[in-house]
């Protein structure tokens, strides 16, 4: 990179005025947005989500101010009326609110659960073809309620996805979050989680498998700002051609956070000689009573593991799929019903290895 | 082997407790001032300053061009900001680059003619080196050879003519460029460029002294080799530069450690380490870093900006960094390794205790790049009082880095409600073929074993410096022996008061 | 059954030479056991038969059942029956020790021509064969040898290979870790599988486990090679005799 020399500014950063994040940013030094909408149309479109939502759920439109995030004042600025979700106290359904229509341009969505309400949201985000799409969303998590959150994600090769997420948590408030992303040309998810008051229960997973030279960036920021937190992230990954992956998970605790229990695990596979992974498990802590720990392993297959499953009489591919496949299944073992998942993962393995 | 060991850290056990009975009254023993008359360049940086102080060393040409150039590179760069460490801003105006104890002019010749009073300095540093008994060439005082700074000047090498017989050259770095430039040409300046970050170049520019080290080809250095840093002068920044050539096939063992008196404004420390192994060769570099820390209201405390880094440039070559850091007011240190060699390998043992208002920054890269080259990192962290502690740390391997390996463990203890331990680890990886592990945890030291050691009748202080010294025996028993023993002694005194 | 011709191979890309000319014949129906120092060997002759990556043989051969077994990948050789009980069998997470099995099983019948043994007959054996060796059910459904103690990985091994019903049986230590009792279940196993069509290798370094599995014939490995045979007895004349006479 020559230091003098100044990029040609893109239409994201003319419209940003140059606020476009970069990759001199530390939170996306792995993941150049600016590179990605260089030759990017349709930067100033609006997008309009298909929900559908079960009995009882309010959907309205409101006036919400802007994020304080990047890409969040980015959306803001060409939706002013915000897509808000809101639920009774206390209310239950077995049927999950869906979103889906997420192809192209900006959005913003607000996502509200009453004190006691037990809600489930199941997200698609795909396209079909190049694109560029710009999603804020936010959650706010009342006293006793539970979110289930399932995302799913699959791109065009050419399309740049940011999908940014904003959580805020009450008391005794829970979230479960799944996600399985097989990427896009760039993609960021970026999950930014507060934990406001005591007892919160966290469990964010995810999986991501590449292909060819997808790009997903997996980063989160989780603030725990009160006692007794429960805390517990895996990542998986699987890579293989050209394709990169981005794990960055960060936890916070803050001073009054006593008896933090949190656990951050990212795992990655590289399966060919030219796939590239980055991770940054990050901690900090200004609590003591607190046990926090985190791990990241990655590396190809396990070669002992494979031998001994060819020594059984099993082919090295339908192994190494099944090998694979054990691998990433660890992210989704608390799911109440994963069999969507597994059957998209195994389809992707088959198809690939 | 195994048992002398076990022996000598029980020893040193009941050493850190009374280490911590003796210290009391004393909380910072290495704060004292030398009362030794002292030349300074005046105050403040610009081009003439540089000019300065490479004539004081009367240094050729090409030195005094290669600090100019990293001067004028210097006044285009800004300060890092990214480390987690928060500190006012540095006038770096406000300093004096150059201060060499007066009586020193001429540099000693030999033992006679160094400066009683500066002999009664080292008297009363006793612990640490015993460079005292060293100097002195007391009978069956530790065999260690070593080079001692003081403020700008190096003082006094020992052991040199012993070194020379089998041809390891140890020396005031200012003294090898006159002696030896071809080498220092050569080396100086390759592993950590002039350009390379704020400090480094800085440094580059007004460097006033240092270590030079060159083992022969196949040689192993007979004895432990030491630098030992003081900073003495008022309103002195230290800027000692290292360099360490290990020629094929040898091996040698490095120790530096430093303390600086108790003063009230922070002193700036910013020294630049280069390490360069060749084939088969193997540098192991232990630091005891206890710079004055500031007073108990975070009051004064020298800022340690330091850049060290080894290049494994040979096949199969070596490197070992330890560290016990108690040390400093601000620590911002990567000890790093670029294993560059086919099968090289690279270590990183550190121990990082911060206490009071001490924020310290600090951990390692490895950089792999050659085939099959493996790392190690074990990182520490206790942190205690109002301190701040971030292990940083970077492990990357190149697409043709095949079967290289990295096992991290980074463990941290928080002693207290107002301290903070941070850790934050990047991982890149490029090849599939690379195995990279890392494990982190963050506890507080175990209510359970505090009381059962005082149910033994260990006071709370003696039993915190013992778990605490358990919890850093993975890192304890690579350092040379006598250095273990005054790193568990360090351990207790920087967690005084820590407790109740 | 198995011929096994001047077999030498090194690791590290040549640079140590583990086996050096070992040649032994085990014909169907006989119980061979080999025994040797630590560092003899052993675990690589089992390695090269089986095909595990990093062992270069640089010269002899083997033939199993006619075929060249050396020119077989892993998978086949475990077609063609050969069944290698780990000295330290792998635990794989995510992977129930059912579905391995059934996989490994069918992926075999397959390739030998056959069809898919059914849901229920599998069921069905795998439960008959886990009572014989008192293995309980819920080991069946964890993730293969996750969490299990060496012994119980032992039995884990013994029960695959009655399974899976292969010709010719390499055990590599089996008996460690064991105690008297599961040596014993291990052992009437093995012996229930002895029969004219089926030949067994067994690599030990104590003689105790050959007093439940007698041998037909003992040798012993070092330096790479077969240095010494025997009858039974041998065995025992070696595990009072030690084996310095036959170091290098």
């Amino acid at each position: 990179m020559q230091p003098n020399s100044t990029p040609a500014l893109t239409e994201a950063e003319t419209i940003l005025g140059g606020a476009l994040p970069h990759r001199r940013m530390e939170a996306w030094k792995w993941t150049d947005v600016r590179a990605s909408l260089r030759q990017k149309q349709g930067l100033t479109n609006i997008c309009t989500p298909e929900i559908s939502v079960p009995e009882g759920i309010i959907v309205s439109r409101e006036t919400i101010p802007a994020e304080s995030t990047v890409m969040g004042a980015f959306a803001a600025r060409f939706v002013t009326d915000c897509i808000v979700i809101s639920t009774p106290e206390n209310y239950k359904s077995d049927q999950p609110i869906r979103i889906s229509g997420l192809g192209n341009g900006h959005a913003r969505i607000l996502i509200k659960l009453a004190k006691g309400a037990e809600l489930s949201v199941v997200e698609t985000h795909e396209s079909d073809t190049a694109s560029f799409i710009n999603l804020d969303m936010q959650f706010d998590i009342s006293e006793g309620a539970k979110l289930t959150r399932t995302i799913f994600h699959a791109d065009h090769t050419d399309t740049t996805r940011i999908a940014s997420s904003r959580i805020n948590v009450q008391t005794d408030g829970e979230i479960t979050q799944h996600m399985l992303s097989f990427g896009a040309g760039l993609s960021r998810f970026e999950t930014r989680l507060t934990a406001q008051g005591k007892n919160v229960k966290v469990d964010i997973h995810g999986a991501y498998l590449l292909d060819e030279k997808r790009h997903v960036d997996m980063t989160s920021h989780i603030d725990l700002i009160d006692e007794n937190a429960q805390i517990r992230q895996s990542v998986k990954g699987v890579i293989t051609d050209k394709a990169r992956g981005v794990f960055q998970g960060k936890f916070h605790v803050h001073r009054r956070a006593q008896f933090t229990d949190a656990e951050m695990r990212h795992d990655a596979l590289m399966l060919s000689d030219t796939c590239e992974v980055r991770a940054k498990p990050e901690l900090e802590i200004y609590a003591d009573d607190v046990a926090c720990a985190h791990g990241n392993t990655v590396g190809a297959l396990d070669e002992s593991a494979l031998f001994y499953m060819r020594q059984r009489g099993i082919p090295a591919s339908q192994a190494r799929a099944l090998l694979t496949q054990a691998f990433v299944a660890q992210a989704f073992e608390s799911m109440a019903d994963n069999t969507e998942f597994m059957t998209r993962i195994s389809n992707w393995l088959e198809q690939r290895l | 082997m195994a048992e002398i060991k076990t022996i000598a850290k029980d020893a040193i056990v009941t050493e850190t407790v009374k280490g911590v009975e003796a210290l009391e009254a004393d909380k910072y023993k290495y704060g004292f001032e030398s009362d030794i008359e002292q030349e300074f360049a005046p105050k403040g940086l610009n081009e003439d300053i540089v000019r300065f102080i490479s004539a004081k060393k009367d240094e050729p040409d090409w030195m005094l061009e290669w600090r100019l150039d990293a001067y004028a590179r210097w006044l285009t760069m800004k300060e890092p900001t990214w480390a987690m460490v928060d500190y006012p801003e540095i006038d770096y105006q406000d300093s004096y680059y150059y201060a060499a104890p007066k009586s020193d002019k001429d540099g000693p010749k030999s033992l006679d003619e160094v400066d009683p009073d500066l002999l009664e300095v080292y008297a009363k540093l006793g612990i640490p080196l015993r460079e005292q008994e060293v100097l002195a060439g007391v009978q069956g005082a530790p065999r260690v050879a070593v080079d001692a700074v003081f403020d700008s000047v190096s003082v006094v090498t020992t052991f040199k003519e012993e070194l020379a017989k089998v041809g390891v050259i140890f020396c005031p770095l200012s003294e090898a460029v006159k002696n030896h430039p071809e080498l220092v040409r050569k080396y100086l300046g390759t592993v950590v460029p002039p350009t390379d970050n704020f400090f480094a170049t800085l440094n580059t520019a007004v460097f006033s002294e240092g270590s030079f080290v060159y083992i022969p080809p196949g040689v192993r250095c007979p004895m432990e080799l030491s630098t030992y840093f003081r900073m003495n002068a008022q309103g002195t920044g230290q800027f000692e530069r290292t360099l360490i050539i290990a020629d094929k096939g040898s091996y040698v063992s490095y120790l530096e450690g430093c303390t600086a008196p108790m003063r009230d404004e922070n002193q700036l420390h910013a020294a630049v380490v280069e390490l360069i192994v060749l084939e088969d060769a193997e540098i192991k570099y232990s630091t005891v870093q206890n710079w004055w820390p500031g007073d108990a209201e975070g009051k004064g405390g020298v800022y340690n900006f330091v850049t060290k880094r080894a290049d494994c440039r040979g096949k199969n070559s070596k490197v070992s960094w330890t560290q016990v850091e108690t040390g400093s007011a601000i620590t911002w240190k990567y000890p790093s390794c670029i294993l560059r060699g086919d099968g090289s390998s690279g270590e990183f043992y550190s121990i990082a205790i911060t206490n009071g208002f001490q924020q310290a920054d600090t951990g390692t890269k490895m950089i792999h790049l050659g085939k099959n080259t493996r790392s190690r990192i074990i990182s520490k962290g206790i942190s205690a009082g109002k301190s701040n502690q971030t292990y940083r740390g970077l492990v990357s391997a190149h697409k043709k880095a095949t079967g290289a390996r990295n096992f991290t463990q980074c463990d941290s203890l928080l002693i207290g409600d107002q301290c903070g331990a941070h850790t934050v680890p990047y991982i890149e990886s490029n090849t599939p073929s690379a195995q990279f592990e890392h494990e982190a945890t963050t506890s507080k030291l175990s209510e359970e074993q505090l009381f059962y050691c005082r149910q033994r009748g260990l006071s709370e202080e003696d039993a915190v410096a013992l778990l605490v010294n358990g919890f850093c025996r993975d890192v304890l028993q690579n350092l040379p022996m006598e250095f273990a023993v005054e790193a568990q002694k360090l351990v207790a005194i920087s967690l005084e008061g820590s407790v109740g | 059954m198995l011929k096994i011709n001047n077999l030498t191979a090194t690791v590290n890309d040549g640079a140590q030479t583990i086996l050096n000319g070992l040649s032994l014949h085990i014909p169907a129906g006989e119980v061979h056991a080999i025994m040797g120092p630590n560092g003899a060997g052993k675990s690589t002759l089992s390695y090269v038969l089986t095909g595990k990556d990093g062992y270069d043989v640089t010269d002899g051969s083997v033939e199993y059942l006619g075929q060249d077994l050396l020119a077989m990948q892993p998978e086949e050789r475990a077609t063609a029956g050969m069944f290698l009980s780990f000295q330290y069998p792998l635990e794989i997470p995510g992977v129930p020790t059912m579905t391995f099995l059934r996989t490994a099983l069918n992926a075999q019948r397959k390739s030998r021509g056959d069809k898919p043994m059914s849901a229920p007959d599998f069921l069905k054996k795998a439960r008959e064969i886990a009572s014989d060796l008192k293995i309980k059910p819920d080991m069946l459904k964890r993730p293969l040898n996750v969490g299990f103690s060496g012994g119980e990985k032992k039995r884990m091994e013994i029960f695959q290979m009655m399974m899976l019903e292969p010709k010719m049986i390499i055990m590599d230590e089996t008996d460690s870790g064991l105690d008297v009792d599961a040596l014993r279940i291990v052992a009437d196993g093995v012996n229930a599988l002895r029969g004219p069509e089926r030949a067994m290798l067994i690599i030990t370094h104590y003689q105790r486990l050959l007093d439940y599995i007698v041998p037909d014939r003992v040798h012993v490995l070092a330096d790479g090679k077969i240095v010494a045979s025997g009858d039974a007895d041998f065995a025992k004349k070696l595990e009072a005799e030690g084996y310095d006479a036959y170091a290098a």
